[in-house]
């Protein structure tokens, strides 16, 4: 949020950022100022935060003051630290003005915040997200690559001192203009808004969220300078989950252009939204599997919220993805992540998956896969969940035999992999046969004179090896032998 | 003579057996330092009664090359061919398990080569069935990369438990009990394994 006072020579009034065009027009009024402005300006006397002072004696457009502080808005805290942190950095400068506090909402990927130089995989993964906007799941868990990518960052020497960390300068991320001074660029940000239109005039484009207030469409003209709708190119960009009929009506505008009218119907209420869509098999699973390990699992606008033991909020999207508050320890959500991963892992095989065709099968199982006369299906209950088995096919193909039945995903896995000839089952270990091989291999390790340094780092990566397919609890054990 | 049959009497000679094919009767017969082992005809064997121990052992062998051998040669003959310009010609699909693929080409000469590849994951090319298989459990997410051990890590597996077991005097006995049947099973996971390879 910002905060200025704005003076309009003899009056002054304290205006905070973002506000509604109903607030701006009357704090306009109480400086002296026309109300219905479509361009309004004032002199900044004052402003927080301190980082934008360099507006302060300026002349500035309040609507942009507006646009920046719904930019700052919907910044998450390490965003807003890293915006600020760039302003309060006199080494750099990309000629700051309002135009370029604005652009620089669009351009944080140049430049990388280091709270906390300790953690050098954190600061590859900081740093890397911050470049290109997102990793992929192998470089998200490539520990390795993080780290170099980290101790690159650091060993370039380029850091900043900032009072909120060290600040990177991407050379390679050009600083683009996104806003042109004239136009606001596109900005989805009114939680109520039911439809998204773009307005085009010339070769200038405004979008506005529908319902507003009448003088923000004209605002926009304004700005697009447009003396009329009429004139211009009226595009629905998107709408919310509405009924097929509101939908229609919406989409004519482009064809009637009266957006003024459209604005007042919306306004007017009674908008038949979409019905709720059904929770998915997905979320029903993984709730039913989490709530079964003690985790409380309620229910967001679009995730998945569930409660770690020491109070994190983590949310499970329906990508199968998960958010993580930033000081949240692994320790504490790596069991949510195990279980919501294997969830996806099923529930997505079994979407995609077809009917199994089977004479004599009464119930509708799907099937996930099917090797060498083997069928690993599944079958999906609301009240229970899923139900895995593997079957042999009847000697002409057509039917199914000899059911092996599991609610555990990763043993029916296992036993169609070896069911059907894939792996050995003689090649495949159980955890407590894993267990006790690792402390032979970690005691001839240690203990072994006769081996080579190779040999006992050969011995010591074998051991990493098994303990990643040991559960957690028994990785933590102590490895000595009981002799 | 069938891909089948081509590919048994080739594929024999690794098990250190000779293959005839018998035009009369269009069956294969296998046999083991002069010793009439087994006979195969459409795929089905039969091993030969009043075998040694060791001749029977290799009959085993055999069997089980004859299954997997028929199980790849089916699912090739079956299989759709790849339209990917990637691939050289003469590569056929033959088993999907979700996003992994294996695929299978037939030389006259070399018998098979298999490649096995995923949305995730270059190709990879094994001349071995059995590495094949064990790369495709993998990448359809069957079974967890960590849980596989190659030659290499099971032998070391093999020596460091074995030389723990043998340490009579200072282990328990249920502890020698678990040891010693965990070197059974690393020794059985080692002689499968150079069998199976062995075989194609």
């Amino acid at each position: 949020m910002i905060k200025a006072t704005i003076q309009n020579s003899p009056y002054c009034t304290e205006i905070r950022f973002p506000c509604s065009e109903t607030e701006l027009s009357k704090k306009l009024g109480e400086i002296g100022m026309n109300t219905e402005h479509l361009a309004p300006i004032g002199m900044v006397i004052e402003i927080e935060p301190a980082e934008l002072s360099i507006l302060q004696d300026c002349e500035v457009s309040l609507d942009a003051l507006n646009y920046l502080g719904k930019r700052l808005d919907g910044m998450d805290s390490r965003e807003y630290k890293q915006y600020l942190a760039v302003l309060s950095c006199s080494e750099i400068s990309e000629g700051w003005g309002l135009k370029n506090m604005i652009n620089l909402t669009y351009n944080l990927a140049r430049y990388t915040l280091i709270e906390d130089t300790d953690d050098l995989e954190r600061i590859g993964h900081i740093h890397m997200l911050n470049v290109r906007g997102g990793l992929s799941e192998a470089e998200y868990s490539n520990s390795e690559w993080l780290a170099e990518q980290g101790m690159k960052l650091l060993e370039s020497g380029s850091g900043i001192d900032t009072e909120y960390g060290k600040i990177y300068v991407n050379e390679e991320v050009p600083f683009e203009e996104i806003f042109n001074a004239t136009t606001f660029p596109a900005y989805y940000c009114e939680p109520n808004s039911v439809a998204a239109v773009v307005i085009g005039y010339s070769d200038l484009t405004e979008l506005v969220e529908l319902p507003c207030e009448d003088i923000a469409i004209k605002k926009a003209l304004c700005r697009l300078g447009a003396d009329s709708i009429k004139d211009c190119k009226v595009e629905v960009d998107s709408t919310r989950d509405i009924s097929d009929e509101w939908s229609e009506k919406i989409s004519e505008v482009e064809k009637t252009k009266d957006l003024f009218g459209l604005n007042s119907l919306l306004k007017s209420g009674g908008i038949r939204m979409k019905q709720e869509q059904p929770v998915s098999i997905f979320n029903k699973e993984v709730t039913r599997q989490l709530r079964g390990n003690d985790f409380a699992v309620s229910k967001g606008d679009d995730s998945l919220n569930v409660r770690t033991a020491d109070n994190f909020s983590v949310k499970i999207f329906e990508n199968g993805s998960l958010r993580v508050p930033e000081n949240c320890p692994s320790d504490s959500y790596s069991q949510i992540d195990k279980i919501m991963k294997e969830a996806y892992d099923f529930c997505s095989a079994y979407a995609k998956a077809a009917p199994l065709k089977a004479d004599g099968l009464s119930e509708k199982y799907r099937c996930l896969a099917e090797f060498n006369g083997t069928v690993l299906a599944a079958k999906y209950n609301e009240d229970y969940g899923f139900e895995f088995v593997t079957w042999d096919r009847t000697f002409d193909g057509k039917g199914v035999t000899q059911g092996n039945y599991y609610s555990d995903y990763s043993a029916a896995k296992e036993n169609f992999a070896t069911r059907s000839g894939l792996i050995n089952k003689d090649m495949l270990f159980s955890a407590e046969e894993l267990e006790q091989i690792r402390k032979c291999v970690d005691f001839t390790a240690r203990h072994n004179g006769d081996l080579r340094f190779e040999d006992c780092q050969y011995l010591q990566k074998l051991n990493e090896k098994i303990s990643e397919s040991l559960p957690e609890q028994q990785q933590d054990e102590a490895p000595e032998m009981s002799m | 003579m069938n891909i089948f049959e081509k590919e048994i009497i080739r594929s024999v000679k690794e098990l250190d057996c000779k293959a005839i094919y018998r035009e009369g009767n269009g069956s294969i017969s296998v046999t083991y330092d002069g010793v009439h082992i087994a006979e195969i005809k459409g795929g089905k064997i039969d091993g030969m009664a009043l075998l040694s121990k060791e001749e029977h052992e290799k009959l085993l062998h055999v069997k089980r090359l004859c299954a997997n051998v028929l199980n790849y040669c089916t699912a090739y003959e079956n299989g759709e061919p790849i339209n990917d310009p990637n691939f050289s010609d003469g590569y056929r699909i033959i088993y999907r398990v979700g996003n992994a693929k294996m695929a299978a080409r037939y030389e006259r000469i070399s018998g098979f080569e298999f490649v096995v590849w995923s949305d995730d994951e270059n190709p990879d090319f094994f001349v071995s069935y059995d590495k094949a298989r064990g790369k495709f459990a993998i990448l359809s997410g069957l079974v967890d990369r960590e849980r596989i051990f190659d030659d290499e890590e099971l032998e070391a597996l093999y020596y460091c438990v074995y030389v723990i077991s043998e340490m009579n005097d200072t282990l328990n006995e249920d502890m020698t009990e678990l040891l010693k049947k965990l070197v059974k099973k690393l020794d059985i996971a080692i002689s499968k394994k150079i069998t199976t390879e062995r075989g194609e």
